[in-house]
C-alpha cells in the first residue's frame, strides 16, 4: 500500500517535470519564431521567405551572384541577423548572469550589475571613445570592446579582493558594488565633462546599449561564453537552489558557501563583461526575465536557468524589433526601448512584492539606488 | 482605567482572525494574552491602540471611543512596547527612551523629560547603560529599554508584544515580576501577550486564552490554564499542579513518556574524556 | 542627579561640533574669495570686501571678481549644501536608509527632464522667461511632479510609506526613460549642455539667484527643524512611532514635500549635485549622532562647509575649473566607501 502511494507520488512528480520541459520547449519555439518575424521586418521579406533564406544558408546552398535571391541573403544576414542574433544571445546571457545572482545574493531584486561591473565597463569604454576609438573601423571597435572588458574586471576584482577582508555575505557584497558603482560613475562623469561634444555623444550612445554595431565577428567570444556558462550554471542548478535557502541551510547541506559563492561572482562577471563589452549597459534583462520565468514554471532552478535564457532572448529580440520598428522616429537604441519596456515590469514586480515588506524596504531601495548609481542620477 | 473592547472583529481582505472579541477590564492588573500561533494575539493589540482598525466594533478607554481620540492623546494613554527593535542608525539609550516622550514633550520640557528617562532607567536597574550605544546591548538589556520607552509615555495601559520571547529565564522572570509590580505601584493595565505559559501564570492576574477568533477563556490563572482547556486549544496533554497558588504546566507526550529511552551501550557525552 | 549630567555635557559638546563648522565656514567664506583663477590675496581681498561695503572703490576689476563673482558662489555653496545635507539626514531618518538622499522622491529625474526639455524646446512652458531662467523654472517645475503625485494620491486615500516610495520610484524611471529618449536623439551640442547640467555647477550663481532659493531654504528649513521630534520618532519604525503619537504616513509625505520643495528650489539652479546629500548626514552623524534635534543642524553646517571646499577645489581644478558636482563625486565616493566600512563593524547591519 505504502509503495503504491509512493508510485503515485512519483509518477505525480515526473508529469509536473515533463509539463514544465514541454513549457521551455514550447518557449523555445516561440522564441525562434520571433527571432525570423524581426529578421524579416524592415527588410520587407515576408516571414516564409526568411524563414527559407535562413534554412537555405544554414544548410550551405549558395545563389547565383547578384540575383534577387542572392541579395536577400546577403541583407538579411549581413545587416539584420548580426543584430538580432546578438541580443538574442546578450538576452540569454544577461538573463542567465541575472538568475545566477539573484539565487546566490538570496535577494530577489539583485542583478547582474549589482557588483559595479556595468560602471567598469563603461569607464572602459568611454576612455577608448574619448582617447580617439570609435567603431568606424574595425580595429578601433575592438579597441572599444577591449577596454571596457578591462575595464569592467576592475570592479569584479575589487570585489572579490574587498570580500576576504570585508566578509562575504550577500549584504556586504552589495554594499561594495553599490560604492564601486558610485565610483567609477564619478570617473565616467568625470571623463565625459571634459571631452569634446562629439564624443561625449558617442559615449553616452555607447552607455545606453545597442546592438547596431554588430557584426559577425563579435559573435564567437559572446556565444562561447553564453554556452559555457549556461552549461556550468545549469549542472550546478542543484546548487543554486540550495544558495537560496540561505547561507545556514546550505552549509548544513554540504555546500561550501564561500567558494560557490566566488565562483558564481567570478563566472558571472566574466559573462557580462563578454557581453557589455560589445553591447553596452542594457539593463532590467537580467532582473525581470528571470522574475517572469519564475512565475510561469516556479522556483527550481533547473528550469529557471534555461527558461530565464530563453525569455531573456525573446523579450530582448523584442525590443530590438521595436527599436527598427521606431527607426521612422530617429535612431532609438536597444538601451533605450528595454528602459521604457522594462521599467513598468520591474515596478509591477516590486508592487507584487510590497507586501513583503523586508524585501522591498531593504534591498529594493538598495538596488534601485544601485540603478540610479548607474543611470548617473546621484 | 477601563478598557472595553465591544465585538470587535478583523481579517486581512478575506481571512478573518478575530471575530467577535470583547471584553471588559477595569483597574490596574498584570493581564496576558495566551493562544498558537496565528490566532490573533498581535492583532488584537494592535486594535487597541489604533495601529490596525477592526473591521466592526469599537474600543473603548475611560469611555472614550479610541477613534475619536487625536493619535497624540491616545499615545499619552495607550504605551506599546514592540516585539522588535529597529535598530538601522546608532543611537544612545537615553536618547532612545526619550522618544516615548513625544507624546507629552514641549519644546522646553527636556529637563523634566530627562528626569522622567534616568527615573525610569534607574527603576528598571539599567541607568549604567545611559549614554550607551543601544545596537550593542544584549537582548536582555534591549528588553529592558524597550520597556522604558513605554513606560516614559505614562500610559495607563500599556501593550507589550512578546517581551520575554528571547530572554533567559533569569531575566524572563524578572521582566514579568516588574511587569506584574509595575502595574500596581504605577496604576497601569499592563496588557502582555506570550508564549511561555507558566512564567504568565506565575505573575499574571488575568490570563486571556485566544481560539478560533474568539476569547475561549478569561480569568484568574488558575482558571484558564486547565488540562480542558490546552487540550482544547493548543491540542496537548498536559497535567496542571499547583505552585505556591498558581498553576504549573507540565506537557505530556503518551507515546513518549513511559518508553524505555534508554540509549544503545557505549553511547555517552561527559565532560571529561575518559580514557579506558 | 549624575545621569543627567553627563547626558547635558554629551549635548553640549554636540552643539560645539555645530558652532565649530558654522565658524569653519565664516573662514572658509573669506577664504575662498582668494582662491580661484586670478591671484587675489587674502588681505587683498579683504581690503576689497571692506572698501566695496564702505562704499569706496579702489580697483573696480578686483572689485568685480570678489564681490560680483566670487562671492556670491562661495555663499551658495553654502546655502546649497546646508539644503541637500539637511534634506539627506531628514531622508535618511525618516526611511531608516543609510542609502537615501533628498533626491529620493524623484526631484532630480524631474529637474532633469525640466532641463533637458527647456534646453532641447529652447524655451519654457511659460513665454516670460528668457533662456536662464526657462531651464531654472523648468526644472523646478518638473521636480515636483512626483512629490505632488504622491500628494494628490494621499489626499484620496490613505498612502503608506511604502506606496510613497513606489510613487517616487515609478516617477524616477519614467522620467529617466524620456530624458534618455531625449539625450539620445539630440545634437552633440545639446547632449553636452545637458549632461553639465546634470553633473551640477555653481559657476552661473549671481546676486540675483540667490535670494529665490534661500528664501524658499530658510522657510523649509526652519518648518523641518521645528518638527525634529516627530521625525526623530519615525526612527522606531511604524508601528511605534504609531503608538508614539506619530502618524507615519502623514509626517511621511509631509516631511517629504517639505525637503523636496527646498531641494528642487536650489537644484533647479545649480543642476543635481551629488554626494553632498548622502554623505554630508553620515559624517555629522559620527560626531553628534542620530538624534535629530542635533543632526539637522550639524548636516546643514557641515553640509555647506563641505561644498564650500569643494567648489574651491573645483574652481582650481582642471584648466577651465570643473564643475562643482564632479568634485562633490570624486570626494565624496571614497568617502562613502570609507563610511560603509565603518558603519558595517558598528551596528548590526548584516
Amino acid at each position: 500500500m505504502g509503495i503504491d502511494l509512493n508510485e503515485s507520488k512519483k509518477k505525480e512528480y515526473r508529469n509536473i517535470v515533463a509539463r514544465k520541459v514541454f513549457f521551455l520547449a514550447i518557449c523555445l519555439i516561440i522564441l525562434i519564431v520571433t527571432t525570423i518575424v524581426s529578421c524579416s521586418v524592415g527588410t520587407g521579406y515576408e516571414f516564409s521567405k526568411t524563414a527559407q533564406v535562413i534554412w537555405d544558408h544554414i544548410i550551405g546552398v549558395t545563389y547565383p551572384v547578384r540575383s534577387p535571391d542572392w541579395w536577400a541573403d546577403y541583407y538579411i544576414f549581413n545587416n539584420v541577423m548580426p543584430g538580432v542574433i546578438m541580443a538574442l544571445i546578450a538576452g540569454a546571457g544577461l538573463a542567465l548572469a541575472g538568475a545566477v545572482m539573484q539565487s546566490m545574493m538570496e535577494n530577489p531584486l539583485a542583478d547582474a550589475y549589482t557588483t559595479g561591473i556595468s560602471s567598469g565597463a563603461c569607464l572602459g569604454a568611454v576612455v577608448a571613445i574619448i582617447m580617439g576609438y570609435s567603431y568606424s573601423t574595425v580595429v578601433s571597435g575592438a579597441g572599444i570592446v577591449i577596454n571596457a572588458f578591462i575595464g569592467s574586471l576592475i570592479p569584479a576584482v575589487i570585489v572579490i579582493l574587498m570580500v576576504r577582508y570585508v566578509g562575504n555575505s550577500p549584504a556586504t557584497i552589495i554594499l561594495i558594488g553599490t560604492a564601486l558603482t558610485f565610483f567609477f560613475n564619478s570617473m565616467v562623469t568625470l571623463v565625459m565633462i571634459t571631452s569634446s561634444a562629439e564624443s561625449l555623444q558617442e559615449a553616452y550612445i555607447w552607455q545606453v546599449g545597442s546592438v547596431t554595431n554588430a557584426s559577425w565577428a563579435d559573435m564567437p567570444l559572446m556565444l562561447m561564453m553564453c554556452v559555457a556558462s549556461a552549461v556550468l550554471v545549469q549542472l550546478s542548478s542543484n546548487k543554486l537552489n540550495i544558495m537560496a535557502l540561505g547561507e545556514k541551510s546550505a552549509k548544513s547541506l554540504g555546500l561550501d558557501v564561500v567558494q560557490f559563492r566566488m565562483l558564481c561572482i567570478i563566472l558571472t562577471s566574466v559573462l557580462i563583461a563578454s557581453i557589455i563589452s560589445f553591447t553596452g549597459i542594457i539593463g532590467f534583462i537580467g532582473l525581470v526575465a528571470p522574475h517572469i520565468t519564475r512565475f510561469l514554471v516556479g522556483g527550481d532552478n533547473r528550469f529557471v536557468i534555461p527558461g530565464s535564457m530563453i525569455m531573456g532572448s525573446t523579450v530582448l529580440v523584442l525590443a530590438d524589433l521595436a527599436s527598427r520598428m521606431l527607426v521612422s522616429y530617429g535612431n532609438i537604441p536597444l538601451g533605450v526601448v528595454m528602459s521604457f519596456i522594462g521599467a513598468p515590469i520591474f515596478l509591477y514586480l516590486i508592487v507584487r512584492r510590497k507586501s513583503d515588506k523586508e524585501v522591498f524596504r531593504w534591498q529594493g531601495k538598495r538596488i534601485t539606488r544601485a540603478w540610479c548609481a548607474k543611470n548617473g542620477s546621484s | 482605567m477601563r478598557l472595553v473592547i465591544d465585538g470587535i472583529e478583523f481579517g486581512y481582505s478575506s481571512v478573518p482572525v478575530l471575530k467577535d472579541i470583547t471584553l471588559d477590564s477595569n483597574g490596574p492588573q498584570l493581564l496576558s494574552i495566551i493562544g498558537p500561533n496565528g490566532v490573533g494575539k498581535s492583532t488584537l493589540i494592535h486594535c487597541i491602540n489604533r495601529i490596525l482598525s477592526p473591521n466592526k466594533g469599537t474600543v473603548f478607554i475611560d469611555g472614550d471611543n479610541v477613534n475619536d481620540v487625536s493619535l497624540k492623546d491616545l499615545a499619552k494613554r495607550v504605551g506599546y512596547v514592540p516585539y522588535s527593535a529597529n535598530d538601522t542608525f546608532p543611537l544612545s539609550v537615553v536618547d532612545t527612551v526619550l522618544m516615548g516622550r513625544h507624546p507629552h514633550a514641549t519644546y522646553k520640557s527636556l529637563d523634566k523629560d530627562l528626569d522622567i528617562v534616568y527615573d525610569t532607567l534607574r527603576l528598571l536597574d539599567i541607568e549604567d547603560l545611559a549614554l550607551r550605544n543601544f545596537n550593542e546591548l544584549s537582548a536582555g538589556q534591549h528588553q529592558k529599554v524597550m520597556l522604558a520607552r513605554g513606560l516614559v509615555q505614562e500610559p495607563e495601559i500599556l501593550l507589550l508584544d512578546e517581551p520575554t520571547s528571547n530572554l533567559d529565564i533569569k531575566h524572563q522572570m524578572e521582566v514579568t515580576r516588574i511587569l506584574r509590580d509595575l502595574s500596581q505601584e504605577k496604576n497601569i493595565l499592563i496588557i502582555m501577550i506570550s508564549h511561555d505559559l507558566n512564567i504568565a501564570a506565575k505573575y499574571s492576574d488575568t490570563m486571556i486564552m485566544l481560539h478560533g477568533g474568539y476569547i475561549y477563556a478569561i480569568g484568574t490563572p488558575s482558571e484558564v490554564l486547565t488540562k480542558e482547556n490546552i487540550k482544547a486549544v493548543y491540542d496537548v496533554e498536559s497535567e496542571v499542579i499547583e505552585s505556591y497558588g498558581r498553576p504549573h504546566l507540565i506537557m505530556l507526550d503518551h507515546e513518549f513518556d513511559g518508553r524505555d529511552t534508554s540509549l544503545p551501550p557505549g553511547t555517552y557525552a561527559s565532560k571529561d574524556k575518559r580514557v579506558d | 542627579m549624575a545621569g543627567k549630567e553627563d547626558y547635558k555635557s554629551v549635548v553640549r559638546k554636540k552643539w560645539l561640533f555645530i558652532v565649530l563648522c558654522a565658524v569653519l565656514i565664516m573662514v572658509a567664506l573669506v577664504l575662498s574669495l582668494s582662491i580661484g583663477m586670478y591671484d587675489i590675496s587674502f588681505f587683498d581681498c579683504y581690503r576689497v570686501l571692506i572698501e566695496h561695503i564702505t562704499g569706496n572703490i579702489t580697483d573696480p576689476y578686483e572689485d568685480d571678481i570678489i564681490w560680483y563673482t566670487r562671492l556670491p558662489i562661495s555663499v551658495f555653496a553654502v546655502i546649497v549644501g546646508a539644503v541637500l545635507s539637511l534634506g539627506g539626514s531628514v531622508m535618511q531618518t525618516m526611511l531608516r536608509n543609510p542609502l537615501a538622499d533628498p533626491y529620493t522622491m524623484g526631484v532630480s529625474s524631474g529637474a532633469l527632464l525640466g532641463a533637458s526639455l527647456a534646453i532641447i524646446l529652447g524655451e519654457s512652458v511659460l513665454p516670460f522667461f528668457n533662456d536662464q531662467w526657462a531651464k531654472i523654472v523648468m526644472a523646478f517645475m518638473f521636480s515636483l511632479i512626483p512629490v505632488s503625485v504622491i500628494l494628490l494620491f494621499s489626499i484620496k486615500r490613505k498612502v503608506t510609506p511604502t506606496k510613497v516610495i513606489l510613487i517616487g520610484i515609478a516617477m524616477m524611471y519614467i522620467f529617466s526613460a524620456i530624458v534618455q529618449l531625449i539625450m539620445i536623439t539630440s545634437s552633440e551640442e545639446t547632449l553636452a549642455e545637458i549632461y553639465s547640467w546634470r553633473v551640477g555647477t555653481l559657476a552661473l550663481t549671481t546676486w540675483e539667484t540667490i535670494p529665490i532659493p534661500l528664501a524658499i531654504s530658510i522657510v523649509c528649513g526652519i518648518l523641518l527643524m521645528s518638527h525634529h521630534r516627530r521625525i526623530n520618532v519615525m526612527m522606531a519604525g511604524t508601528k511605534s512611532a504609531h503608538s508614539m503619537g506619530v502618524d507615519p504616513n502623514r509626517t511621511l509625505i509631509i516631511e517629504t514635500a517639505l525637503v523636496s520643495l527646498m531641494t528642487a528650489a536650489v537644484v533647479s539652479f545649480t543642476g543635481t549635485i551629488g554626494f553632498v546629500g548622502l554623505v554630508g548626514p553620515h559624517i555629522a552623524r559620527l560626531f553628534v549622532g542620530s538624534e535629530t534635534k542635533h543632526l539637522i543642524p550639524a548636516s546643514a553646517v557641515f553640509g555647506g562647509l563641505f561644498l564650500l571646499l569643494a567648489n574651491c577645489i573645483a574652481r582650481v581644478s582642471g584648466e577651465y575649473g570643473l564643475p562643482v558636482g564632479v568634485i562633490s563625486a570624486i570626494i565624496g565616493c571614497p568617502l562613502f566607501i570609507f563610511i560603509l566600512i565603518k558603519m558595517r563593524r558598528k551596528s548590526a547591519w548584516s
